[in-house]
């Protein structure tokens, strides 16, 4: 009886933590959970592409820059939650415009390719914006720390849940069986093509507006932050480390991240992503499942 | 119009491809005995020029030696890598069908990992040091002695190579490897050694790279990224594996990046480098002059 | 009554004819034996009529409908299903996950969840791997995995079973067992088999038809027993001197 609910437990800390953090209300405290609830939404989002499709995007840094620009760019001009919602619009657009022709391709190409978009739009954004005169753009009058916290926290909590129930829904299992193998998948009638390019869009949208939060955080946008491939490379350490088996996974990945970039980040940046890398190694040669994968019981198969 | 057809745009166009070329060959090599996608490769060319410059500011070692080091670094780095990671993932199948695609992500860590450890050890901030920077004249062209010295050692190193492989028996070996794997192994070829070989080769022809570099261009921790990306556009637009037309990419990655860039501005540079890579994966995988399909 | 049919089907392959001018035709509830030598196109005249890449002249039709140009998940769900010649199950699901992803989108009728795990089961029962039904598809035996695609095919619903070399390494009692089954499940389902086989007994015992390809080329139709005496087939098999 209680076997049956222990898969919950681990979200609901969560949940719990979460709810209750702003009561505290620390601005510290808000500013690590923002970035906490931030990087699982952007995980999660990743892992239903990646993990679920075997796809592995270096490049999702993509997403949340082109939401940081849309928030930009309709600063002013739309209400900020509109600006969000367009935010999150625009860059599942793009990934169903970008994804037929980038799907097609396979395995470590794939990985490169996405990595190459991302670095790409970031140098057409910069041309861009030194072409219309700008060098960064200043956002004023952004909502406080606890606004953006509420939704970043609601993106994280849609994102987890989002990732419960497509790995169980019948998308789910297409694109889990098209990962295991694509052709086989097409002669048992999975449409591979249309599911692959609903799990690139899916996994761009909250990583779209959470672009948008963070430009609104930050309360300005420039091109080479805002694209930063860190970003990308974080959100894939935080997936490996913590595994994305299921929806757990990226919750122990952004925490364990989040707090280790706390300790870290301020005195020595440079080392914080030394253990990154480390780690990232560590855990793709030894400990393919992750963090959550070592305790889960049932057997299954790493990103 | 007079800049584009100027001796100096062709100049600095050869220069820049035959760089290119070479580190496109290290990269070619590994990959091609190995298919191994080490997209740590520029960060080999980041530590052949910290070699070279500390050589010169501590030791005052003229970069010319610094070839030397630097490419005995290289080997070092090679033969350490293949010894520790290298030969425990090529013979573990099972290892290789886990890691699939995660592979990639391997080398992402070691270059993430190289580029901090190196920003921490020597900071952050872009170094440099004179060298060779005498200008010499020819016609209406005008090079300093650095960018000459830079063009005649890639070109030599890139003959040198070509014709190592051409001609000489572990040349032919290599070769073989890349060709068809298996059926090397069953005419006698020393998996292992060659392996070693063309890793020790690889890596410290990226390091002789970095020393080139070192002599016309700052350096920084960072530097090595750009280079891992237009090594890769040339091995794509070549071909992976194939070992001449992997130069004849590289010259032409170089001239499309210098004309290119005459063409619109500098800005461009990147856009343009990223954009062929886009562009060949996305259009034709197996490169402008290959044959055959992207394996999974 | 559907029925499939080739029309004048070739294929090349850049300079090289893989298949040409093929023709023929399979009524529902037949099964039908291809035989021939290493190369001789066998698998890609599945490959085309499951819907991977397009035959270079020719038509494929099922029924009325043209099959050529259709994805192969579109073919899928109009009924005909095939397994490999080297076996692709999805190795890290489990077995019976295997076959609820194919009842869930193979069958033209969206089964909900729950029927397309009664489905599963049920094809797995079919084909005797009920009891392998919460293992890893990858930790089954050859055996095993040959039975699971036959399994995947069923739970799909498809009419027309396309069986490449399913008999391929198994040994002996493992082709007996093979055959029983394949026997068993034909007759419940009604379904149409198009067997591509290298083990004779097996291809000869299961066949109402068979049909010899040679160098693309389809050189002779007939019984069982006619094939093998016939003139043209010993002849390419044996030898001038048969």
């Amino acid at each position: 009886m209680i076997a049956a609910y222990r898969p919950f437990i681990l979200p609901a800390v969560f949940a719990i933590a979460g709810l209750a953090l702003p009561i505290w209300g620390s601005n510290y405290l808000l500013g690590v959970g923002f970035a906490l609830f931030s990087w699982i939404a952007l995980v999660q989002s990743w892992t239903v592409l990646s993990a679920m499709t075997g796809y592995v995007s270096l490049g999702h840094a993509v997403f949340y820059g082109l939401g940081a620009y849309v928030v930009a760019l309709s600063w002013g001009v739309v209400p900020m939650a509109v600006g969000l919602l367009l935010a999150g619009l625009v860059a599942g657009v793009f990934a169903l415009v970008v994804g037929m022709p980038v799907l097609r391709v396979r395995g470590p190409y794939f990985v490169i390719l996405t990595f190459g978009l991302a670095e790409l739009v970031k140098y057409l954004v910069i041309i861009l914006e030194s072409e219309l005169g700008s060098f960064s753009r200043l956002m004023f009058g952004a909502p406080d720390l606890i606004w953006l916290y509420a939704i970043a926290f609601a993106l994280a909590a849609i994102g987890t849940i989002g990732a419960f129930v497509i790995r169980r829904s019948r998308l789910g299992r297409g694109l889990l069986a098209l990962r295991e193998n694509e052709e086989a998948a097409e002669t048992v009638g999975v449409p591979v093509n249309r599911l692959k390019m609903i799990a690139f869009a899916l996994s761009a949208v909250i990583p779209g507006i959470i672009g948008g939060l963070a430009a609104m955080r930050t309360t300005y946008f420039e091109p080479m932050q805002a694209f930063d491939p860190t970003v990308s490379f974080t959100i894939v350490t935080m997936a490996v480390v913590g595994g994305s088996d299921d929806a757990r996974g990226p919750l122990l990945g952004a925490a364990f991240f989040t707090l280790l970039s706390e300790l870290l980040w301020a005195r020595l940046p440079q080392g914080y992503m030394v253990v990154l890398g480390a780690l990232l190694i560590l855990f793709v040669l030894f400990i393919p499942r992750g963090l959550a994968g070592m305790f889960a019981g049932r057997p299954g198969r790493a990103a | 119009m007079d800049v584009l057809l100027s001796g100096q745009l062709l100049f600095a166009a050869l220069i820049t491809g035959a760089l290119y070329a070479l580190i496109a060959l290290g990269l070619n090599l590994v990959y091609g005995t190995m298919r191994l996608l080490n997209v740590a490769h520029g960060d080999l060319v980041m530590i052949g020029a910290y070699v070279a410059f500390w050589g010169l500011t501590l030791f005052g070692l003229s970069p010319i030696a610094g070839l030397v080091v630097a490419a005995a670094a290289g080997a070092l780095l090679g033969w350490l890598t293949y010894l520790g990671l290298f030969r425990r993932l090529l013979a573990s199948p099972q290892l290789m069908r886990r890691l699939e695609g995660n592979s990639l992500l391997l080398f992402f860590g070691i270059s993430v990992i190289l580029q901090n450890l190196a920003a921490m050890a020597f900071t952050a901030s872009a170094r440099g040091y004179q060298f060779m920077d005498q200008v010499y004249r020819f016609g209406d062209v005008a090079l300093t002695g650095n960018r000459i010295f830079v063009l005649v050692t890639a070109v030599t190193i890139c003959a040198a190579v070509y014709l190592l492989l051409r001609f000489h028996v572990f040349g032919l070996a290599i070769k073989a490897l890349i060709e068809r794997r298996d059926a090397a192994v069953i005419v006698g070829v020393d998996i292992d050694r060659v392996q070693i070989a063309a890793i020790c080769l690889g890596f410290a022809i990226a390091a002789i790279a970095g020393v080139l570099v070192s002599t016309t261009e700052q350096i920084s921790p960072f530097m090595g990224f750009p280079f891992t990306i237009s090594a890769f556009v040339v091995i794509i637009l070549g071909g992976l594996g194939n070992i001449t037309a992997g130069l004849i990419a590289g010259l032409l990655l170089g001239v499309l990046e210098v004309y290119g860039v005459a063409l619109t501005s500098a800005a461009y540079r990147s856009v343009l480098i990223y954009g062929v890579f886009i562009g060949i994966l996305l259009i034709r995988p197996q490169g402008l002059l290959g044959r055959g399909s992207v394996v999974r | 009554m559907t029925t499939l049919s080739l029309q004048g089907v070739s294929k090349s392959f850049g300079g090289l004819r893989a298949l040409s001018d093929v023709t023929f035709s399979v009524a529902e509830g037949e099964t039908v034996g291809i035989m021939g030598a290493n190369g001789a196109g066998k698998t890609t005249l599945f490959s085309l009529i499951a819907g991977h890449g397009q035959p270079t002249a020719g038509d494929i039709t099922l029924g009325e409908r043209s099959l050529v140009g259709l994805s192969p998940d579109r073919i899928c769900r109009l009924g005909i299903a095939r397994t490999f010649q080297i076996v692709r199950p999805f190795g890290g699901l489990s077995v019976l996950d295997n076959v609820v992803v194919a009842a869930l989108y193979g069958n033209p009728d969206r089964p909900s969840q729950r029927d397309a795990e009664a489905q599963g089961r049920a094809a797995l029962a079919a084909v005797g791997l009920a009891a392998r039904a919460d293992d890893l598809a990858e930790t089954l035996t050859l055996s095993g995995q040959k039975r699971l695609e036959v399994a995947r095919s069923l739970a799909t619903g498809a009419r027309f079973l396309l069986l490449d070399e399913v008999m391929a390494g198994l040994t002996p009692p493992e082709v007996t067992e093979m055959l029983g089954m394949l026997d068993a499940v034909r007759t419940r389902h009604r379904l149409t088999l198009l067997v591509i086989e290298h083990v004779m007994k097996a291809l000869m015992q299961l066949s109402d038809r068979i049909l010899v390809l040679h160098h693309g080329e389809l050189i002779a139709t007939g019984k069982p027993a006619d094939i093998a005496r016939d003139a043209t087939v010993l002849r390419v098999y044996y030898g001038e001197d048969a």
